[in-house]
């Protein structure tokens, strides 16, 4: 738990990302407004609008990659850590299609702009003419919801599982903005390139994470089939560095990671308690656990984040037989301190 | 570890360590165990600088290519012009029915048909009433507003204050000319958008504005594209000659559209007396 919380976390490394955010979206919208002069003339108004929808989607695209990638390689980790400012600010870019859209599109007539909206395209016939913009709303509304407790104080008063659950709305969200494109623009399209690029991004995000699940899959299975006799077998203590850890599935929601520290080994839980992120693939930093999505930290010997900070993790029992390292399957109480496990030449622990 | 942590609001967004330089950092500033491991409170390590800097111009030049293509290739969107910036007066016969118009004498002394609409999505019925009469006297009037023109075509979108005054020149009467029964395949779209107040003003994005306006009152057109790309608009109308309901165009804007129907010519305007509206063949 946070000792406080900030409306936003800054920190140098932030405000550097930020700042480069800001840069690479002036420099596409510079570029999209100086091909439109080299183009037919497009109001300024639907310009900007499409200027905003489509950079909300190429955001939306590389939000939704970066977790997946992230499980081929750390190299990610800069992008995941600042994932969330990448989060809102295709929230306020999409908001930022959708009002003049509204304003636009269904604005300055005899109808409320809300109720022209819904009631878009009514009544119509066949998948052609479905209402591609009350799709778009759809999409928004989860959008906004997801950025509006894009925050620890929701994370925590919402609980990690239930924040957790309502943020994969996200994957519910690419659908609807796939299908709104595909029943809007791409449908007054005249060069069928853009439905080529549409699907291939569309592909990009279903392969990406399909690949990934397959890779994680395949690392379950191969931990699962090291288990015997109640303990389940770690691996060898030469495979585990100072500093780092070796993680264990032991069921479907439940992963040990086991860490090497100042010559001993310790087990907690491989979930961190902040959003999930996989603490095997952390290291030992200033003596901590520490998340590599985040930076969360932990005690190995404890599973208690250092004081002033509360957040507790279940730890697991180890015992070292000759070489191997065995882990117990029963999780003790968040926070239970438990000895280090050392290895000793030539025999038990 | 925790007696030496430097100042922290949050487990995982503390501040830099203290002493360490801004962002990005020197490799004396890594605590033990972080120089090759991405925190990101802490001085980020130089193979992820590189990565990260490297992939976001990747990904600033997709995105730039992305603008630039979604430009390069998009449809035509037509000659129209809105002229918001010089207010004009044209005088002429007023004409209310179907849709409220302007009949203009040209130079060469034919006459042209002005529709006459509101600012926003509203017609101007409510506008010339007061000054149409219901015993059929040709009456003349001047009419203030903006011009919207395409292809030749013009309409007059009013000033908000009291742009109609009685008086001007009256053109002379012609008759309309009759082309008989006709079945024509373009698309229905709200006659102000698609003569240039919205580029574009048609297609299935522009549905629901086309809609509203023909719910406001716009007229609504039938346009046709030719091969060459060029295109034809007439008016479309009530089998009776009186504007078609919203409630039996809708299912018809901004999609293909065969209309069938009596076609006259007035003053070069061309109008479609509606008698069937169906998929095209």
């Amino acid at each position: 738990m946070s000792v406080s919380y900030r409306a936003v976390q800054w920190n140098p490394a932030k405000k550097a990302y930020d700042r480069r955010l800001v840069v690479g979206i002036a420099v596409y919208l510079v570029a999209f407004l100086v091909a439109a002069q080299a183009a037919f003339e497009v109001s300024p108004l639907i310009l900007a609008m499409r200027a905003f929808g489509v950079g909300a989607a190429v955001l939306l695209v590389l939000v939704l990659s970066i977790g997946p990638l992230a499980r081929f390689t750390p190299r990610m980790a800069p992008l995941l850590y600042n994932r969330r400012h990448l989060g809102v600010t295709m929230f306020l870019m999409a908001l930022a299609h959708a009002l003049l859209a509204t304003v636009w599109y269904h604005g300055f007539g005899v109808l409320d702009p809300l109720t022209s909206i819904l009631s878009s395209g009514v009544p119509f016939e066949g998948a052609v003419q479905l209402p591609f913009q009350p799709i778009g709303l759809a999409a928004l509304a989860i959008l906004f919801a997801m950025a509006a407790t894009s925050h620890d104080f929701w994370l925590r008063n919402l609980s990690p599982r239930v924040w957790k659950a309502m943020h994969l709305c996200v994957y519910l969200a690419f659908a609807l903005v796939v299908a709104h494109v595909a029943f809007g623009a791409l449908q007054d399209a005249v060069w069928p390139g853009y439905a080529v690029i549409t699907a291939i991004a569309a592909a990009w995000v279903v392969g990406i994470h399909l690949a990934a699940g397959v890779k994680e899959l395949r690392a379950d299975r191969r931990a699962r089939a090291l288990a015997a006799d109640g303990w389940v077998r770690v691996g060898e203590v030469g495979e585990i560095d100072e500093g780092r850890a070796k993680a264990v599935k032991l069921g479907p929601a439940r992963t040990v990671a086991v860490f090497r520290h100042a010559g001993g080994f310790s087990a907690i839980s491989g979930v961190c308690a902040h959003q999930g992120g996989p603490l095997a693939e952390g290291r030992i930093v200033d003596g901590c656990v520490t998340c590599p999505w985040h930076g969360y930290q932990y005690l190995a010997e404890s599973g208690q984040s250092p004081p002033p900070f509360t957040e507790r993790i279940p730890t697991y029992e180890l015992r070292i037989e000759g070489r191997t390292i065995f882990v117990s399957p029963r999780p003790n109480a968040p926070g239970t301190p438990v000895p280090p496990c050392v290895a000793r030449e030539g025999g038990a622990a | 570890m925790s007696g030496e942590r430097p100042p922290q609001e949050s487990n995982g967004a503390r501040d830099f360590p203290a002493g360490a330089s801004d962002f990005p950092a020197g490799a004396s500033d890594f605590p033990a165990g972080a120089s090759d491991f991405y925190v990101g409170y802490l001085p980020t390590p130089a193979h992820d600088r590189r990565f990260t800097r490297i992939l976001g111009v990747a990904v600033a030049l997709a995105a730039v290519a992305i603008a630039v293509l979604c430009n390069a290739f998009a449809r035509p969107t037509g000659s129209g012009v809105w002229d918001t910036g010089s207010e004009v007066t044209l005088e002429g016969e007023l004409v209310a029915k179907p849709f409220p118009m302007l009949r203009v004498a040209r130079g060469d002394g034919t006459v042209e048909r002005v529709l006459l609409v509101e600012m926003g999505k509203h017609g101007a019925d409510a506008r010339v009433a007061p000054f149409a009469r219901a015993d059929g006297t040709r009456v003349a009037v001047q009419a203030r507003g903006y011009l919207i023109a395409r292809d030749g075509q013009r309409m007059l979108e009013l000033s908000e204050d009291a742009p109609i005054a009685a008086g001007g020149v009256m053109p002379p009467a012609t008759l309309p000319e009759r082309i008989g029964t006709v079945e024509l395949e373009g698309e229905i779209v709200d006659s102000k958008c698609w003569l240039g107040v919205m580029k574009p003003g048609d297609g299935k994005a522009h549905r629901d504005c086309a809609t509203l306006c023909i719910r406001g009152g716009i007229p609504p057109s039938i346009v046709c594209r030719a091969p060459d790309r060029s295109t034809r608009r007439a008016l479309v109308v009530g089998q009776d000659g009186a504007p078609l309901s919203v409630e039996v165009l809708a299912p018809w804007i901004a999609r293909p559209v065969r209309v069938r129907g009596q076609a006259d010519v007035v003053d070069g305007l061309a109008v479609i007396r509606v008698t069937a509206l169906g998929e095209p063949e």
